[in-house]
C-alpha cells in the first residue's frame, strides 16, 4: 500500500466511522432503522457482532472494507442515506453475509467488522 | 347400545354390516354417519369410557431411529382416543400438499383439494367449528394489519381455528347410545383380520379383552381407524398365516412414517420494539365474532408458491416475544404493595427515565414495553420418505400382540428444507425491515437444532394411491388386494403438510362413510 493510499484509507475510515457513529446516535430510538438497531448490539455487546463479521468476510481487511464501502457511498462516507440504500438494495439483490447466523447485508457486514477492526488497530 | 367386551362368553361371534376398530375421531365420526342407515354397525373401542393403566399400556412400543415421543402418553385409548387431549386446533390442508410437485418424490395424493371440500365443510360442524374460512381476512385480520414480509410473496398469514375442544366420546356418546342398530363394544381389542391362504378379502377379525378374553367379528365391512401406528401394527398382524402381513405385498405398511417437526429456526431482533405483535403472537388464541364469537390463531407460513418453485418442504411459523422489563415500572408495581419501600422507591428513582419511556410509548404506540427479541418456532412438513418406517418389535403385549418399533427418520432433503426456509425467512426480514434474523439451523444435514422434536401428529404409513406399488390403500381408502377393508386417519395421508390434521382425518372419515353408504344402499 501506497503512503497516498494509506493516507486516504485513514481519512476514508475516520468519515466513516464518524458517519457510522451520528449515523447511529442522534435518531431517537424508536426511529431507527433497522441496522441502526442491530449495530446498537455493538454498544451492548461490544464489538461481538463485528468480530463475527470479520470471520465471516475472510481476506477483507479494513483497508479493503474502507474501499468497498467507499464506493459504495460516494467520497462521503458520512452519508447515512447512501448506506442505508445499500442495505436494502443488499437485501433485494442478496448480497447477504451469513455471520453466526444472523443474515446481514454486506454493506452493514462490513461495517460491522470495520468497527471491530478499527478497535483492534485503536 | 354400548356394551362391556369382557363380559362377552369366550368364542362368542359378532355378525354385522361394518365393523369399524377404533373410538377415535375417525371411527366415531363414521359411526355417527350411520346412525340412520338401514344397517347394523360394530364399533369395537380398546378402552373403556375412561383412562385405565392397563389399557394404556397396550400402546407401547420402542423406538429404534431418531428419538420419538412416549407412545403411550401421546396417545389415548379409551372411547374418544386422542381426542380427549386434542387441543383443538384445526386448519385446511393447501391445495399444494395434495399435488404431485416437481422434486418431491412420492407425492400427490389421488385427488386435489378440491375434491375434499365439501367433506371439509361438514367436518367443520363434526368438530364444533365456526364457519369454513381459514384466510386472515375472513377473521378480521385485514391486510393491512399484516406486516412484511409477512404479506407475501415468500410468507402468508393463515389462521387456525379452535375446536371447543371436541372430547368426540363425551359429545357424540349420547347419540351413539340410542342408535338402534349401532353397538359400541368396549375394551374391545382387535388382534386379527384373518383372510384366506392366498390373502384377499378380510373373512373374519379375532379380538379379544383383556385379560383373556377371546370372541370374533364376522362383517362385511371392515374400517380400520385406531391411528397411524396402531394401523399399521394391526395390518402387520393380519393376513395369511406366516405371511408379511394385510396389504403389504409391496412391502407398504409402516413406510413413509411422518410427524410434524418442531424446532426453533430462529430469533428476530425487531427493527422496532414497539411494533404491534398482538396479532403475530402464535401462543394465544385471539376471538372473533362469525355467529358467535370464535376462537383462532394467526400464524405465518411459507407460501405455496414459493414452495412448488424452490421444490421446498412446508413451514409454519409460530412467534413468542421475549418482552423487556422496565425496572422502574417493576419497583412501582411493587410499591403498591407496600413490601420494601425504600428500596423500591431508589429502584423508581434511578428509573424515572424508563418509566417515562414505557408511559410515552403506551400513549402513543398503544405498548410500553419493548420486545427484545422474537423466537420463531417452526413445524416442517417432513418429506416422504419410505426409510422412516414402523416394524413390529419382538415384544409382545398383554393380548399376545407384537408390540411397535418405531423408526423415525429425517433425510437430507428435510434439513436442507429447513435450513433454505429459515434463510429465506431470515433475508425476507432483513428485505422488509422487520429487523434482523439470526437462523438457528446449521448446514450440517444430520445437525439439528437441539430441541427438534417429532411431534404426535403421526401420519403416512398406509398411504393412498391408486397404483397398489405405491400405495397401501386406494383413492376410497380400501386396502389393496381386498374389497372389504378400509382405513380411516392420517396413515393414508401421502403426504402431510403442516396443518394440524385432525380436520381433514374427520373430513376423510366423512367422506368414506358416504362410500360406504352407497355401496350397501
Amino acid at each position: 500500500m501506497t503512503d497516498a493510499m494509506r493516507r486516504i484509507t485513514r481519512r476514508s475510515l475516520g468519515a466513516l466511522l464518524a458517519g457510522t457513529a451520528v449515523w447511529l446516535g442522534v435518531r431517537p430510538a424508536f426511529a431507527r432503522t433497522p441496522a441502526q438497531r442491530l449495530l446498537s448490539l455493538l454498544r451492548e455487546q461490544p464489538l461481538a457482532l463485528g468480530a463475527l463479521c470479520v470471520k465471516a468476510l475472510p481476506g477483507e481487511d479494513a483497508d479493503k472494507l474502507t474501499a468497498a464501502l467507499m464506493r459504495g457511498c460516494g467520497t462521503d462516507g458520512s452519508s447515512r442515506s447512501a448506506i442505508a440504500a445499500n442495505i436494502r438494495d443488499d437485501f433485494a439483490q442478496g448480497r447477504i453475509v451469513d455471520a453466526d447466523g444472523w443474515q446481514l447485508s454486506l454493506t452493514e457486514a462490513r461495517l460491522c467488522a470495520l468497527a471491530a477492526l478499527s478497535s483492534r488497530m485503536a | 347400545m354400548f356394551v362391556d367386551a369382557r363380559k362377552l362368553p369366550d368364542g362368542t361371534v359378532l355378525e354385522t354390516e361394518v365393523c369399524i376398530v377404533g373410538g377415535g375421531a375417525a371411527g366415531i365420526t363414521m359411526a355417527r354417519e350411520f346412525v340412520q342407515s338401514g344397517f347394523r354397525v360394530a364399533l369395537l373401542e380398546s378402552g373403556g369410557l375412561e383412562a385405565e393403566a392397563e389399557t394404556q399400556d397396550l400402546y407401547d412400543g420402542t423406538s429404534i431411529g431418531r428419538p420419538y415421543q412416549d407412545l403411550t402418553a401421546i396417545r389415548l385409548r379409551w372411547f374418544g382416543g386422542t381426542t380427549n387431549h386434542w387441543e383443538g386446533w384445526c386448519a385446511v390442508m393447501d391445495n399444494l400438499d395434495f399435488e404431485s410437485r416437481d422434486g418431491v418424490r412420492y407425492s400427490g395424493w389421488p385427488f386435489p383439494r378440491k375434491h375434499l371440500e365439501p367433506w371439509y365443510r361438514r367436518a367443520q360442524t363434526v368438530c364444533q367449528l365456526g364457519p369454513f374460512g381459514y384466510g386472515p381476512d375472513e377473521w378480521g385480520i385485514t391486510p393491512a394489519r399484516i406486516p412484511a414480509p409477512f404479506n407475501g410473496p415468500h410468507f402468508i398469514c393463515q389462521v387456525l381455528q379452535k375446536s371447543p375442544p371436541t372430547r368426540f366420546g363425551e359429545v357424540y356418546r349420547e347419540s351413539l347410545r340410542k342408535a338402534p342398530r349401532l353397538t359400541v363394544y368396549l375394551n374391545a381389542n382387535a388382534l386379527r383380520f384373518v383372510t384366506g391362504r392366498q390373502g384377499g378379502d378380510v373373512q373374519r377379525l379375532d379380538a379379544g379383552a383383556l385379560p383373556h378374553g377371546r370372541f370374533t367379528v364376522k362383517a362385511k365391512i371392515y374400517v380400520l381407524a385406531t391411528g397411524a401406528v396402531e394401523n399399521t401394527r394391526l395390518l402387520l398382524s393380519s393376513g395369511a398365516e406366516g405371511g408379511n402381513g394385510l396389504g403389504n405385498d409391496n412391502d407398504l405398511v409402516g413406510r413413509f412414517f411422518a410427524v410434524h417437526v418442531e424446532y426453533v429456526g430462529g430469533v428476530i431482533a425487531p427493527a422496532d420494539p414497539y411494533i404491534d405483535f398482538q396479532m403475530l403472537n402464535g401462543d394465544s388464541a385471539d376471538t372473533f365474532k362469525r355467529d358467535v364469537p370464535r376462537e383462532f390463531v394467526s400464524y405465518f407460513a411459507l407460501s405455496e408458491a414459493t414452495r412448488a418453485r424452490e421444490r421446498l418442504p412446508g413451514m409454519r411459523i409460530r412467534m413468542h416475544q421475549d418482552v423487556g422489563k422496565v425496572a422502574g415500572l417493576e419497583a412501582l408495581k411493587r410499591l403498591q404493595a407496600h413490601q420494601d419501600v425504600m428500596k423500591d422507591l431508589g429502584i423508581l428513582m434511578r428509573d424515572l427515565g424508563g418509566v417515562a419511556s414505557y408511559g410515552w410509548h403506551r400513549m402513543t404506540r398503544g405498548k410500553g414495553v419493548p420486545v427484545n427479541a422474537i423466537t420463531m418456532r417452526c413445524t416442517s412438513e417432513q418429506m416422504p420418505d419410505p426409510d422412516s418406517r414402523i416394524t413390529l418389535g419382538k415384544d409382545v403385549d398383554a393380548l399376545g400382540l407384537r408390540k411397535v418399533a418405531v423408526d423415525w427418520r429425517l433425510s437430507a432433503a428435510d434439513k436442507r428444507g429447513a435450513v433454505f426456509n429459515n434463510r429465506l425467512l431470515a433475508r425476507e426480514v432483513g428485505r422488509s425491515g422487520l429487523g434482523r434474523m439470526k437462523t438457528l439451523v446449521s448446514d450440517n444435514d444430520n445437525d439439528w437444532p437441539s430441541d427438534m422434536h417429532g411431534d404426535e401428529h403421526t401420519m403416512g404409513t398406509t398411504r393412498m394411491h391408486r397404483d397398489p406399488k405405491q400405495g397401501v390403500v386406494d383413492a376410497d381408502c380400501r386396502v389393496h388386494g381386498t374389497s372389504n377393508l378400509y382405513v380411516a386417519g392420517s396413515s393414508v395421508f401421502p403426504t402431510t403438510g403442516t396443518a394440524n390434521p385432525t380436520l381433514t382425518i374427520v373430513a376423510l372419515a366423512l367422506r368414506l362413510a358416504d362410500h360406504i353408504k352407497e355401496r350397501l344402499a
